[in-house]
């Protein structure tokens, strides 16, 4: 055994039993440096605990409100379906055939007035004839059918193109029972009025393309492009560093007029800086080694998958909010180590390409204004926030993003 | 009592954090009063070594003994505290050659503990470092190259300057 391994020295004995006698007193001011530590340490977890939070609640809101959106739509596509039944049936009679055959008797005197109302068009055919307390009946049935159907409208009324299409098929139908009957009941003047005063006029109906009111003819799909600048950092979004970029490719599934499904590929580069807190190098890497600050710049494939939710609708255009859970796939990780103290030997840079994928790491939100500006064609802009739910990279980081999204969609 | 303490801390309660310091305060400033240059900065370490014992405790296994899990963490703060200020100790290993042999080894055991740190403290912190791991810890030179990064040829010239200038510190003592 050489000098340098030799225990049995008596000055390292000397040491070694010396250092056993530690008779150290405690320093209650050490303590409250420590204490400081834990309070700074507590205030950030329980920060991002409650961003957390408001994550989960975010991503509730958005699936409760597209919960009650798809039941509205399911239950105005069982209205309409019975109203078909009812006019297969005969129950309600078909507007195409009631009004077009008009007799020369019931036609009205269009060179006196053209009529300009649904109650004018009733009140002239109303004149024109004789009661018939048989038919009355029979009217006053169809009638009541109708208000019911109308109050469903009136409860559905954001509905747009559904409730359209029932509110154009029950002017046509009133119109045509009444006419048909060539009878002015009271109570059909009501139905007409209130269906009017549901707020629902033909005319605001008649405001939206073809193609929306109609969901036959509507696509569902829609696929855009969409780019936007990155702006990341870690432990929170008030070390924002140089932006990166997204920019990738979008495709979109409408559940119902109001909510979407949406998920695609985006190719972000991420730029970041953060102190020797805001990482934790995997367990493998030199604990001896460890850098006092690092800048990343990373190649990260984002996966989204988002629930967007229209919630205010103009002529063409509508602000909508979106929420949605992020897979990272890192595809490559330059990092920069900074030391305080740097000497010879200390790694300085790493170039890391895993290829890892961290599921469901992260939490998107956002809201955004979309405008049509074709018929298959609108533009989107989307100020996002992304939030971590878990650590990502090489370095384990909290990787917290914002930016706006500026899209361009197609409707196929 | 300990386990109902490592239990309160997994809770993140404030007095069980505190009794848990309070008891392992003497302890823990003994391993890094070895390899500080002062009390502040022994201090300073500890906590940095404590507040990874309480981020990490729910990780502990309660099975085991508390103490060999503590001494590691603190070690391996202390060791990264060391690798943090390399360049500034750098600067002053020079003046640590100073002391050259004198004599053969002839140790007293009379010395107090705290004129040990005392001189263990004058060691430049490279020669320190390496001493204490090797000759207090048990580390093999091996495994100190490793830790610190230096070779093992590095590892073991640094002992051998290390015990000669602590013989030299003693000689010094015991002339006065």
């Amino acid at each position: 055994m050489s000098e340098h391994d030799n225990h049995n020295d008596p000055l390292e004995q000397f040491f070694q039993k010396k250092a056993e006698e530690y008779d150290i007193s405690f320093r209650e001011k050490d303590w409250l440096d420590l204490e400081k530590k834990l309070d700074h340490q507590q205030a950030v977890r329980s920060y991002q605990r409650r961003l957390r939070w408001v994550a989960a609640a975010s991503i509730l809101i958005v699936s409760v409100l597209g919960y009650f959106t798809y039941q509205n739509y399911q239950q105005i596509d069982l209205l309409n379906k019975q109203l078909d039944e009812n006019i297969a049936s005969g129950i309600l009679p078909d507007s195409t055939s009631e009004i077009s055959p008009a007799t020369p008797d019931q036609q009205p005197d269009t060179d006196e007035k053209e009529p300009t109302g649904i109650n004018e068009n009733l009140a002239e055919n109303f004149e024109e004839t004789e009661p018939d307390y048989d038919r009355n009946e029979a009217i006053a049935q169809v009638v009541t059918d109708s208000i019911q159907i109308n109050d469903d409208i009136s409860t559905l009324s954001d509905n747009r193109a559904e409730g359209g299409m029932i509110a154009s098929a029950l002017i046509s139908t009133t119109s045509a029972s009444v006419s048909s009957t060539n009878d002015p009941p009271a109570t059909a003047i009501r139905s007409v009025s209130a269906f009017q005063e549901s707020g629902i006029s033909a005319s605001h109906w008649n405001n939206y393309p073809e193609n929306i009111t109609d969901p036959n003819l509507l696509s569902r799909i829609d696929l855009g492009l969409i780019i936007s600048p990155d702006l990341s950092s870690v432990g929170g979004i008030s070390a924002l560093h140089d932006p990166g970029y997204k920019i990738g490719l979008m495709a979109g599934y409408m559940l119902n007029s109001n909510l979407s499904l949406s998920t695609g590929i985006i190719h972000s580069k991420v730029r970041y800086s953060s102190g020797s807190q805001g990482y934790r190098p995997p367990a493998n890497w030199s604990y001896y080694n460890q850098p006092d600050g690092i800048a990343a710049e990373c190649f990260i494939l984002d996966i989204p998958v988002n629930l967007k939710y229209d919630f205010h609708q103009f002529n063409k255009s509508r602000l909508f909010a979106t929420a949605g859970l992020s897979t990272y796939i890192m595809l490559s990780e330059d990092y920069r180590f900074e030391y305080d103290y740097s000497t010879p030997g200390q790694t300085e840079s790493l170039n890391e390409k895993s290829g890892k994928a961290h599921l469901l790491s992260n939490a998107g939100f956002s809201v955004g204004y979309e405008l049509d500006i074709h018929q298959s064609w609108n533009l989107r802009v989307e100020p996002f926030i992304k939030l971590p739910l878990q650590e990502v990279g090489w370095g384990n980081v909290k990787l917290y993003s914002v930016g706006s999204f500026i899209s361009i969609n197609y409707k196929l | 009592m300990l386990h109902n303490i490592i239990k309160g801390c997994r809770k993140q309660r404030r007095e069980s954090q505190k009794e848990l310091y309070e008891m392992f305060y003497a302890y823990g400033m003994s391993i890094t009063l070895r390899y500080a240059d002062s009390r502040d900065q022994a201090a300073a370490i500890l906590n940095d070594a404590f507040m990874k014992v309480f981020s990490h405790i729910k990780k502990f296994d309660t099975n085991r003994e508390f103490k060999p899990w503590f001494r590691k963490i603190v070690i391996n703060t202390s060791i990264n505290q060391y690798h943090k200020n390399k360049k500034h100790n750098e600067l002053t290993e020079a003046l640590s050659d100073e002391y050259n042999i004198m004599s053969e080894e002839k140790i007293i055991s009379g010395i107090s503990y705290d004129e040990l740190i005392e001189m263990v403290q004058k060691l430049s912190p490279a020669y320190r470092t390496v001493f204490n791991l090797f000759v207090i810890e048990g580390f093999k030179h091996e495994e100190i190259s490793q830790m610190l990064e230096i070779s093992v040829g590095t590892s073991k010239s640094n002992l051998s300057k290390a015990k000669r200038n602590l013989r030299t510190m003693l000689e010094e003592n015991l002339t006065k």
